[in-house]
């Protein structure tokens, strides 16, 4: 096996279990045509880092923070409206945990679309501890801010939401 | 703990609230409408939000495994070839208009007493026990090359350790240091450390290390540090009035 063949799959080895995580969090982050470039910038770049001999100590935080930043430049590039998707995007059919859930996709669709109606602060906030699993320490880091401040963003979020979708809560708490 | 429901149950859902004042919290939210509403609406939020998380689509990941495979891996680390012009360049300067600057020997010796771990005699503390999210563990003499310091040694929550060197004289700033904006405090790199030193209320050195992806934590010290000693100001002249570092 050749060095540059191992690099790569080295690179892949480590990172694409974190692939869940950058789709939930660019899914947050851009509107959907833009997520499936941003999700394939983010990896593109963290190779370029890793194979510079840059490679992280924890790959999870890093990639997300690569993600954050990669989403953010491609909405100040692009000025990109973000908003609550008005119609289903093409790919949601095919990443339902289970095949067939149809109850399951449409709840999830209720909270992506619901989580878009928070501020952008609030929505990263949850989308790293809630959906992404950061303790809120990590989630300081990955949005350089302050612990506390970050705790707070959740709550509120997490208020809203339930507000949003008190029908939701009763089905998960059923 | 101050009264506000909705921090209160922000805290204690993060995992900031422990051992007895968890408990403590836990019997208040019984007896406390607002507290016990915050709590529950913030679980209520956080199962809804769980239940919201996606699996990317299979195709996406076959994207992303091709689109690597085309990037061509950096033959040598850019660090390396950085470092190289880096060092060139260094060397041209030095030559051509500098004669190399020295490091002040207290700053030599705080580094080196940090590198070593060499902790010296335990003594007490002139810095409060907190400071902000940080714990003290250990206060100890520092007995520096020329100055005598109180090393205090704190944890973050993520298990971090920085050192405040606390002294009776102030320091002097180290070479390549920047101040900021206000003027009173700087900061400088130095081999994956950083220092930053506040010399009012009282002369501080803080002395952390820095990660792989240090850009964002590098911040995250200044402003944590800073914001830790400037919140402590009043604790600095309460607690150090009169005290002797000898």
């Amino acid at each position: 096996m050749s060095i540059r063949r191992r690099a790569h799959d080295e690179f892949l080895e480590a990172t694409l279990p974190a692939l869940d995580l950058v789709y939930n969090l660019a899914r947050r982050l851009v509107d959907p045509d833009d997520v499936e470039d941003v999700v394939q910038e983010t990896f593109t770049r963290a190779f370029d880092a890793w194979s510079s001999g840059r490679p992280p100590r924890k790959v999870e935080p890093w990639i997300a923070t690569i993600c954050l930043n990669t989403g953010r430049s491609l909405l100040r590039r692009a000025s990109t409206r973000r908003e609550v998707p008005s119609e289903s995007d093409p790919t949601l059919a095919a990443h339902v945990d289970v095949a067939g859930d149809a109850v399951a996709n449409v709840r999830k669709e209720a909270v992506h679309a619901a989580l878009w109606e928070l501020s952008e602060e609030q929505r990263i906030a949850i989308t790293l501890m809630d959906l992404d699993g950061f303790t809120a320490a990590q989630a300081a880091k990955i949005t350089d801010s302050p612990r506390g401040t970050v705790l707070a963003r959740v709550h509120r979020g997490r208020k809203k939401l339930a507000r949003i979708l008190e029908k939701e809560v009763d089905q998960v708490e059923a | 703990m101050k009264h506000d429901p909705e921090q209160n149950a922000a805290a204690y859902l993060g995992g900031l609230v422990k051992g007895a004042r968890r408990k403590m919290f836990e019997r208040h939210m019984v007896d406390c409408e607002d507290c016990w509403r915050e709590v529950d609406l913030g679980r209520k939020g956080r199962s809804v939000a769980e239940a919201g998380r996606e699996m990317a689509p299979q195709v996406l990941r076959e994207r992303v495994r091709a689109a690597v495979e085309t990037v061509r891996p950096s033959r040598r680390p850019r660090w390396i070839v950085a470092a190289g012009f880096a060092a060139i360049a260094a060397v041209v300067v030095a030559v051509i208009v500098l004669m190399p600057q020295a490091e002040p020997r207290e700053i030599e010796a705080v580094l080196a007493s940090y590198r070593s771990g060499n902790v010296g005699a335990p003594t007490d503390p002139v810095l409060p026990e907190r400071l902000s999210e940080l714990e003290l563990v250990a206060a100890t003499q520092a007995r520096l090359e020329g100055s005598d310091a109180i090393a205090h040694t704190y944890v973050d929550g993520s298990g971090d350790e920085v050192v405040v060197y606390v002294a009776d004289q102030e320091w002097p700033v180290a070479v390549g240091a920047e101040h900021d904006n206000s003027g009173e405090t700087w900061l400088v790199e130095k081999d994956e450390l950083v220092m930053i030193c506040l010399n009012e209320p009282q002369p501080s050195l803080v002395v952390e290390t820095t990660c792989t992806t240090w850009s964002w934590r590098h911040t995250a010290c200044v402003r944590k540090s800073s914001r830790c000693l400037r919140s402590s100001r009043s604790s600095f002249h309460a607690a150090t009035e009169g005290r002797s570092f000898s």
